[in-house]
């Protein structure tokens, strides 16, 4: 039963506008920039936001949406930032993000776009992307699933002929939830099965700190061209619900099955991963991920005894809170109080929680009172230090922490990883009321 | 609100629109470019002024990206509060924007004087609300009725205009609704009020023992560890003095005008401006004896920080620096620098009023070569290695540029962790540039992988 705390206002959000999401799906596809149709504070706080989180550079736009222009609505500052994107940055297509104010006032983008292509011929060979991005609806998972998708819609190529196929490619169309440690994860467990990847959009290859250069755009994400053939694929699979969409388009539109993971953090959902690779590819697993397995399990039991007894509450992003949520609880044993989320997607509400409410990071606080720890983005720092709690960083943001984005979250080896962080600040609880 | 920020862009007080045309001051305060455009919009300018004041609570009232995106963000600090670490927003969904969000607002009012009992409420205006036509002024009012509470309106629309407008609607708030409205117990001998010095990273903190000792009163500071109450004094000081230039030279202006209160344009980045400026203020007090003790204390000031800085000046000594940043700190810095040895290559003059350009071609002796307009970071990484630069000194927008540049970097802008200001704080920005400049890091990066050394 999801509860929402009636009141008038958000205390300490812990939703980020679905221009975040957006912005951030873009971030994964090279080459690409990210417009950002409104106000230039829309794109300035994300950027902001973005940049500390990643500790990179995040190329990005506005299209500076002023006074006059405001008022009457009409094509001029769109169309000029379409232009001088091209004209300056020339990236291989534009991601172009509405925001409330731009949907407020009821802008036709697509005419728009229509208007701007008749005005400007020379400009044709660069996709527009548009991704309509209210602020006022939705979260950030679903601003990043809705450019996932629309981005997929507009580019890929139908996949006429299935011979174009073979059975070693397969999409991963990756959630926001996941780290770059968790798509290295995946791309090598693929490849252990002798399989070869798309994954999309690839967050971990641009924003991971590959990129040694200076860049005006974000660099080896996945490319227009490998977008553009993901309808080849033989498979999709899906982490997150977020993505599905995008699943859709591709099973419509290129008839690429596809199988949806709403989690892969945890014992279980890792060998459902596995099972299925093994299953597909009619292989035995890797050696070393056999090993992975059974170092999970041997973590498992040796942070187990300091689990017995706690509980914790969770904020986040749906996708990121089930796979948490659910590991912790069903895996570990570890009571969950409350978990506070942003959107109804997802597999939340299956969380056996004593709370799960729509909410923000007041709610949070008012309803872990008896948590132990409690497992949020760094904006929770601040209540945490009010409560004396201990936090483990997830999601967005995370500012104050480096390396975050390295962290492995899912598969066996995230496991192990959060059977050793988690069990470590139980541990730490221990020794701490033992009286030491 | 249409003429209210047209006053505001035909500040007259700010002195780029004194030598304007009819023609250029309708164009005062320039609109950005679509699709080249930095740095953040009115509401973020106006939310950065009043943010600091933290027994005030502040309420945004617009759809969640304004507040969920920004707060918890800033480096202010403060002894006084701690409701600028709380993000509140009226999150407007749909059926808000449809039926109207004012009872929400109200609601959202009475919410939170009930739950954190402030001193006062602000609630901003933004795009979306300002838009669909929300009366926060009637809301205020009615609320400041109810509730015997004040509660602030501030207009912030982001598509108003740029940060350093919205900078200007805080302080028409302030001047409007805040300044003027109680009156002290009693006033000290040397009381002044501080504009624009947000004590970002405690920056405030390191020149506060300065006037401590010279027996000058921080009365009204705005907004850097404030009280809420404190702002409303701010009409019995005797001097204001400015920090930010451009942002809220309108404030002191009207606060000139209205209760005949002088200001001038100071800064606290260096040996020599902090002296400048301590001296000014006695001057403009009139008083003998605390020139006296302004030059006693700063010359004894200078000789510690002479000092400490020994083992940091031979590391500095001649490195040449590139810096980019905005308003005062273009030319404040510049002279901070140079105080210990640093060469200055150029310097940028966005956000930079006609003095502040005037102050930079000084240092630069009229070169206009040293100046920099607005550039990315592809440009300002081609000025470092066109001029060898040793050092990028920036906000931290342009902290992973320099990194991505593999050049030394230190941040002097909003977010940062360390405080520049006065005599300790010229120390701690020594440290943090020799740190970067003499780091390993950056000979060790420029070091071929194996697969690049070529055989033979």
């Amino acid at each position: 039963m999801v509860k929402i705390i009636e009141k008038p206002l958000s205390v300490n959000p812990l939703k980020k506008g679905s221009i975040m999401g957006a912005i951030t799906a873009f971030l994964g596809m090279h080459r690409v920039m990210p417009l950002v149709h409104g106000a230039q504070g829309c794109m300035a706080f994300t950027k902001n936001f973005l940049t500390q989180h990643y500790r990179e550079v995040t190329p990005m736009q506005s299209t500076a949406v002023f006074d006059i222009a405001t008022i009457i609505g009409d094509d001029s500052n769109l169309h000029e930032g379409i232009a001088n994107v091209i004209d300056k940055q020339k990236p291989d297509f534009i991601g172009l993000v509405t925001t409330g104010m731009t949907e407020v006032r009821g802008d036709d983008i697509k005419g728009s776009l229509i208007r701007f292509r008749e005005k400007y011929p020379q400009y044709d060979s660069t996709p527009v992307v548009p991704v309509a991005c209210p602020d006022f609806k939705g979260d950030a998972e679903t601003g990043y699933g809705a450019a996932c998708a629309a981005t997929l819609a507009l580019l890929i190529e139908p996949a006429v002929r299935t011979d174009y196929r073979t059975r070693r490619m397969v999409n991963i169309l990756a959630g926001m939830h996941l780290t770059s440690g968790d798509i290295d994860w995946l791309k090598r467990v693929f490849e252990g099965f002798g399989l070869d990847v798309i994954v999309y959009p690839d967050l971990s290859a641009s924003m991971g700190g590959q990129v040694n250069h200076f860049y005006g755009l974000p660099e080896e994400g996945t490319s227009i061209d490998t977008i553009k053939k993901m309808g080849h694929a033989d498979f999709s699979i899906v982490v997150g619900g977020c993505m599905e969409a995008s699943a859709d388009i591709l099973l419509e539109r290129c008839t690429v099955p596809y199988k949806k993971f709403d989690s892969l953090t945890g014992i279980e959902a890792s060998d459902e991963l596995v099972s299925w690779l093994m299953d597909y590819t009619g292989k035995q697993a890797p050696g070393w991920l056999r090993i992975q397995r059974q170092r999970a399990v041997d973590a498992l039991l040796d942070a187990h005894f300091s689990f017995s007894g706690k509980s914790f509450s969770i904020a986040g992003e749906p996708d990121l809170l089930y796979g948490l949520g659910n590991y912790l609880t069903k895996e570990m044993g570890i009571r969950l109080e409350t978990a506070v989320t942003t959107a109804r997607h997802g597999m939340f509400e299956n969380l056996p929680a004593d709370n799960i409410i729509m909410g923000d990071l007041e709610d949070l606080e008012d309803y872990s009172k008896a948590s132990d720890f409690i497992i949020a983005s760094s904006n929770a720092i601040p209540m945490c230090h009010r409560a004396h709690k201990p936090l483990y960083r997830v999601g967005y943001p995370v500012k104050d922490y480096l390396g975050h984005f390295h962290r492995t979250f899912i598969g066996y080896y995230g496991a192990m990883m959060l059977a050793f962080d988690i069990g470590n600040i139980c541990m730490t609880l221990d020794i701490e009321r033992s009286g030491h | 609100m249409r003429l209210a920020i047209q006053q505001l862009t035909e500040e007259p007080g700010c002195d780029h629109n004194q030598k304007k045309t009819a023609e250029q001051k309708k164009e005062a305060c320039k609109k950005p470019t679509p699709g080249a455009t930095a740095g953040g919009c009115a509401f973020d300018g106006a939310q950065i002024v009043l943010l600091p004041v933290a027994d005030a609570a502040h309420i945004i009232h617009g759809p969640i990206t304004c507040c969920g995106q920004s707060y918890n963000n800033r480096g202010t600090r403060t002894h006084m509060g701690n409701l600028h670490q709380y993000g509140m927003t009226t999150d407007m969904n749909e059926l808000d924007i449809v039926f109207g969000g004012e009872k929400k607002l109200k609601e959202s009012v009475r919410y939170v004087a009930r739950k954190f009992n402030p001193k006062a409420i602000f609630i901003y205006s933004t795009c979306v609300t300002a838009m669909t036509g929300e009366d926060i002024h009637a809301v205020a009012k009615e609320m400041t009725e109810e509730l015997s509470m004040q509660i602030i309106p501030v207009d912030s629309p982001g598509f108003s205009g740029s940060k350093n407008l919205g900078n200007k609607f805080a302080g028409h708030s302030l001047i409007n609704h805040v300044i003027g409205t109680k009156e002290p117990e009693s006033v000290p001998m040397f009381p002044i009020n501080l504009i624009g010095e947000y004590n970002i990273a405690g920056e405030l903190f390191q020149v506060e023992p300065l006037f401590e000792e010279l027996g000058i009163t921080l009365f009204s500071k705005m907004t850097g560890n404030a009280t809420y109450e404190e702002l409303c004094h701010a009409h019995r000081s005797k001097l204001s003095v400015v920090i930010c230039s451009r942002a809220l030279i309108s404030l002191a202006r009207q606060l000139d005008d209205k209760y005949g209160i002088p200001y001038f344009e100071g800064s606290f980045y260096g040996m020599g401006e902090t002296k400048k400026t301590l001296m000014k203020i006695a001057e403009m007090m009139g008083s003998d004896l605390l020139k006296k003790k302004v030059e006693e204390l700063t010359a004894r000031k200078e000789k510690e920080t002479f000092d400490k800085l020994a083992p940091y000046l031979p590391i500095m000594k001649g490195k040449k620096v590139l810096v980019y940043t905005g308003g005062v700190k273009s030319w404040s810095i510049l002279k901070q620098l140079e105080e210990m040895g640093m060469e200055v290559i150029k310097s940028s003059t966005r956000k930079s009023t006609e003095e502040d350009i005037a102050r930079i071609l000084e240092y630069f002796e009229g070169n206009e070569d040293g100046l920099m307009p607005k550039g990315d970071g592809k440009t300002l990484l081609k000025y470092m290695k066109e001029y060898d630069a040793d050092l990028f000194l920036a906000g931290g927008r342009n902290m992973y540029n320099a990194m991505k540049g593999q050049v030394p970097f230190v941040d002097v802008n909003q977010e940062r962790h360390f405080a520049f200001a006065g005599y300790e704080g010229s120390l701690v920005l020594a440290q943090k540039i020799c740190g970067t400049l003499t780091s390993p890091v950056f000979s060790l990066v420029k070091k071929p992988a194996p697969w690049e050394v070529s055989f033979g």
